[in-house]
């Protein structure tokens, strides 16, 4: 089962739904629009968030409705819904000189990331006196663009991809911010910047998540290959490190169901589903919107013209459509979780480059 | 200058930190000389002369000269060459069966780089014919490995 909501003919590099699942935003270009869903057969545009004026990279919203966006135009913005049905913009001091990639809300919602081309995370937090967000710089030992972030439920430790085929954990503790995290199996002292975690996998990590247990971080990469990290006992150690090579084209997003499944996604254009565990390593068990389950698609227009146009372009008089046999007609950009039951995840969203944002059932 | 030309600044030009160090690989041989490749071409020529193809093309792939210099990995694509030509284009379907992946994956990489040679494309039919078999049974994935790899021929 799966919901498509065609929201426009441009690409959507990120999506985010409201805590309560009504209203999405997407980016679309330099602005990011808000639709209500209520309504599925007929999205509903609320407002459109207009100030950056490159493309929009990401949007997140926090668990308290604040919204962060980040661009190539280096800033970022955080905005808030006024009592009018307004949205106000904070602006936020990335202090970076190369393109936002990526931008996450940390789970209690007091801080949020931003990873850039410019080598550097900037974990952000508010400052009262100023009305503004500020940042402090995770510098070391990033060697090249952050493609992806995700955080830990102690609002302290950041898992990180990069193009430099490193995956590597974070501690992004803030004094005044954080209350002093437990000690995990990522480490037990941790100011900012610890690295708790530091793999080289020589593949650009396009995506990187924490397991639903906090215990291990799963990654993609732009080899076709999927991830699964163990982090060991002594410093730095990594106690297991499986390599799923697979025969699809690169993946650009990745989610757990729980803690043995895992959702990617990405150039195939269809979610493909792995399942595992530390003892026995992951595999590839099913995919979802399979396009092999399909039926080729019915030829819409059978005529001389469409056929000598056919053996023009393809060189083949065979038939064929131009669509695909998936839902979505061109790259996933990202995977969102959309729905848990006791059991874990059981519905998550999808946006792609064909302007869609698809809701699937695991 | 206008707004527009915002992309075309070097924002790097004054970075001191400017400077992308690679990380060192591990598994290279970059000490593999010409006399290495030799002796390996010798086994390569007998493994070929019995038809075991498997063997000779896992030979080949363990001791790959990554890292040595251009000198030796040509000589080492030559004896490679020599490998995948002397088959016959029925059995390729066969050999790519008893292979793992991370073995797919390298036997992608040769074809490829030898595919950039010209002295092999007398005979770039036979490099296609294994591409297009090692696609049609284990998909793109190779291929976009190939891409990515930082092990380099």
């Amino acid at each position: 089962m799966s919901i498509t909501f065609n929201l426009s003919k441009n690409p959507i590099y990120d999506h985010c739904f409201t805590s309560d699942r009504t209203h999405v935003a997407i980016t679309q270009g330099k602005d990011v629009l808000i639709y209500n869903l209520q309504n599925p057969s007929k999205p509903q545009l609320l407002t459109t968030l207009k100030h950056h004026d490159k493309p929009i990279t990401a949007v997140d919203i926090s668990i308290d409705g604040k919204i962060v966006t980040c661009s190539q135009d280096r800033n970022a913005l955080v905005w808030t819904l006024q009592p009018n049905g307004e949205y106000k913009e904070t602006l936020v001091l990335l202090r970076i000189n190369r393109a936002a990639t990526c931008a996450k809300w940390s789970p209690n919602g007091k801080k949020f990331a931003v990873g850039s081309s410019a080598r550097v995370i900037s974990v952000c937090y508010f400052e009262e006196e100023n009305d503004w967000w500020i940042s402090k710089h995770i510098k070391r030992p990033i060697k090249s663009t952050i493609l992806s972030l995700d955080w830990h439920e102690n609002n302290v430790l950041l898992a990180s991809g990069s193009t430099d085929g490193h995956l590597r954990v974070f501690s992004t503790f803030i004094k005044g911010v954080d209350a002093k995290p437990n000690p995990s199996i990522w480490g037990e002292r941790l100011p900012f910047q610890t690295l708790c975690l530091d793999v080289n996998l020589s593949s650009w990590i396009q995506d990187v998540k924490f397991s639903p247990d906090y215990q291990f971080v799963a990654g993609v990469g732009h080899d076709s290959s999927l991830f699964v990290v163990y982090p060991g006992s002594g410093e730095l150690e990594v106690s297991k490190l499986d390599k799923i090579k697979t025969s699809n084209l690169p993946f650009t997003s990745v989610i757990f169901a729980n803690n043995s499944k895992l959702i990617c996604a990405g150039y195939d254009c269809h979610p493909i589903v792995f399942e595992g565990n530390a003892s026995q390593g992951w595999k590839h068990t099913y995919s979802i919107d399979d396009p092999t389950k399909k039926k080729v698609n019915v030829v819409e227009n059978q005529s001389a013209r469409n056929m000598f146009r056919q053996m023009d372009l393809k060189g083949s008089t065979e038939q064929k459509s131009n669509t695909l046999l998936t839902i979505h007609q061109n790259t996933i950009t990202q995977l969102k979780p959309f729905q848990y039951d006791n059991n874990g995840l059981i519905r998550f969203s999808s946006s792609g480059n064909d302007g869609k944002v698809v809701i699937f059932d695991v | 200058m206008s707004f527009e030309d915002w992309r075309r600044i070097d924002v790097d030009q004054y970075d001191p930190e400017n400077v992308y160090v690679e990380d060192e690989l591990p598994d290279t041989r970059p000490n593999t000389s010409l006399q290495d490749i030799q002796s390996l071409t010798q086994t390569l020529r007998s493994s070929i002369q019995r038809m075991d193809i498997v063997n000779a093309l896992k030979t080949a792939i363990e001791n790959a000269p990554y890292g040595a210099s251009e000198e030796v990995k040509d000589a080492f694509l030559h004896s490679v060459y020599e490998v995948f030509v002397s088959v016959k284009l029925s059995d390729i379907n066969n050999f790519i069966g008893q292979f793992d992946i991370d073995s797919i994956d390298a036997i992608v990489k040769f074809v490829y780089v030898l595919m950039s040679k010209e002295w092999a494309l007398k005979q770039s039919s036979t490099l296609i014919v294994w591409l297009d078999r090692i696609v049609e049974t284990v998909g793109d994935g190779p291929i976009v490995r190939y891409l990515s790899d930082p092990y380099k021929l």
